[in-house]
């Protein structure tokens, strides 16, 4: 995913705003920001105005399929029903995160310092690079108890494979005449890594948490949803049971959101974090 | 030692110590009762005539999902793909939803799917949805993968627009596309499990959800590794083709 995921990155951000051509007539800036908005959100407001058609032809009730502009009003009318599951649940995905990058970079570092253990490690991990991670919650829940401590592991495995890769990549990555200073002066392998490596190991660190972190709220959901476990996926099973699916479909969107806001945030981490350690 | 043959009976090692790890585990009950001994799980699934034909038929309705999944969603990814590199102010527009798409979580997505599929559509449709998403970049990207100098001479020599995509740009997307393939066909097989814990009569999704609930720690181990073998195998075979076949598109 890593590269084809940077080639849509630059690809996205090399789009130029329409900002950048000199307009005529009545309020050049707004017509700048309002082609921006179409050019780039043309498919989502689609999606939108095809939701409301089809609730509104059909003529769907709010139980069978809520339109965009009542859901949107449940949420602004009953915003304590999904402040506290919305904070759980984000609260939730922040220790298992916190835990993948430390295990992750950990093992990183032991793997580009011992080579036996690189031997050991490193193709067991790149096999389970390929395993299903959010498909084991059943066993792991099994394992771990059904309660919050699953939930930690789950996104902990989540974050914890890409870290290893890319943070393992970047202290292997060549530097040429750096690495030769350092080892003029007469660097140990220590300070070398210490100095030199880790600091460049950095844009790793944040490619891993901007790929996993979005990702990390879904799987909370996904586990709260199965274990019956609060946050917004006990909202839901609750939501399903009362056939209340104003509140179902306002999580869907709420958690949309959230992870759209997770993503953007930890994407303009990643480039202004990383300008400084190129 | 050669480093080639070090690295493999390293690797071997590696894998041979997890197994050993995870059996002695299972045996001695270090873990609790929820922790088989992996060799006994297996064993005692497989040799039951009962476990083994639900394994299988649970296999079955997975795999079927997930390769139908795949080719829906494979071909649906590189045609939105395509429409943007033929018309290019759609291009930023589609790059955004897809990156959108596939930030929101699948259980977000979930009522949505449900009321366009219904819950047995729901592990064909999570899958072609896993796959669709890496099928696009990699057709996105690909199509655009054309080297200056080939576009140069294409325009040089008069070829058509056509010309120019047949002979050109389908061409220099092949090894990106077999790469899509690669993460797509995991993550096929990962939609699929999913998609079948909302609903689904039968597969290898639901069988585990019951043996988690009912307690049956030897058939929940055995469907979560086979899934994970289905997805191994997927992701090699794929890696597989991409060897045999890219070499003659670089």
């Amino acid at each position: 995913m890593t590269k084809e995921s940077s080639v849509l990155a630059t690809r996205i951000a090399s789009v130029p705003g329409p900002g950048v051509r000199r307009r005529k007539g009545l309020f050049p800036a707004a017509r700048a920001s309002l082609g921006r908005i179409l050019a780039l959100g043309w498919p989502i407001i689609g999606l939108l105005l095809l939701w409301e058609l089809v609730a509104v032809l059909n003529g769907y009730t709010d139980l069978l399929l809520p339109r965009p502009l009542s859901v949107a009003a449940h949420i602004f009318n009953n915003p304590q029903t999904f402040a506290e599951p919305t904070l759980i649940t984000l609260a939730l995905a922040v220790p298992g995160t916190v835990l993948g990058l430390v295990v992750g970079s950990g093992l990183a570092i032991l793997v580009w310092y011992s080579s036996i253990l690189d031997g050991l490690i490193t193709p067991t991990t790149s096999v389970f690079h390929a395993i299903p991670v959010v498909a084991m919650l059943p066993v792991i829940g099994r394992l771990v108890g059904y309660n919050e401590n699953t939930i930690i592991v789950i996104v902990m495995l989540l974050s914890f494979f890409p870290t290893f890769v890319l943070v393992l990549g970047r202290l292997r990555q060549a530097n040429g005449s750096s690495e030769d200073v350092f080892h003029v002066f007469g660097a140990s392998r220590r300070s070398t890594l210490v100095r030199l490596l880790l600091p460049q190991a950095v844009p790793g660190l944040l490619a891993a948490i901007r790929m996993t972190a979005p990702f990390s709220i879904g799987a909370v959901i996904l586990a709260q949803y199965l274990l019956s476990i609060g946050g917004l996926g006990q909202l839901i099973t609750d939501s399903i049971v009362r056939s209340d699916t104003v509140t179902v479909w306002a999580i869907a969107c709420i958690t949309s959101v959230a992870s759209i806001i997770v993503f953007a945030l930890t994407k303009a981490l990643e480039d202004r974090v990383s300008v400084r350690f190129k | 030692m050669r480093p080639q043959t070090k690295k493999i009976v390293l690797g071997i090692l590696g894998a041979l110590t997890l197994i050993l790890v995870s059996e002695v585990i299972g045996r001695l009950c270090l873990a609790g009762k929820a922790w088989p001994a992996p060799i006994d799980a297996v064993w005692s699934v497989l040799g039951s005539k009962l476990s083994s034909s639900l394994l299988f038929r649970a296999l079955g309705a997975t795999l079927a999902s997930a390769g139908i999944g795949l080719v829906t969603g494979s071909l649906v990814g590189m045609a939105v793909g395509f429409l943007g590199y033929l018309l290019p102010p759609l291009r930023a527009g589609l790059d955004q939803t897809a990156s959108i798409l596939n930030t929101i979580p699948l259980v977000a997505l979930a009522p949505l799917l449900i009321a366009l599929v219904g819950p047995q559509g729901m592990s064909v449709l999570t899958a072609a949805l896993g796959s669709g998403f890496a099928m696009f970049v990699a057709t996105a990207s690909g199509l655009l993968a054309v080297s200056a100098a080939h576009s140069d001479l294409f325009r040089v020599s008069g070829a058509s627009r056509l010309q120019h995509i047949i002979r050109l740009s389908l061409p220099s997307a092949v090894p990106s596309l077999l790469g899509g393939l690669t993460l797509a066909s995991s993550g096929a097989v990962l939609g699929a499990v999913l998609g079948e814990w909302f609903g689904a009569p039968t597969g290898l999704g639901v069988l585990m959800i019951s043996s988690m609930q009912n307690f049956q720690v030897k058939m929940l181990f055995v469907v979560a590794l086979t899934a994970a073998l289905v997805s191994l195998t997927a992701f090699y075979a794929m890696v597989a083709l991409q060897k045999m076949v890219g070499k003659r598109f670089v």
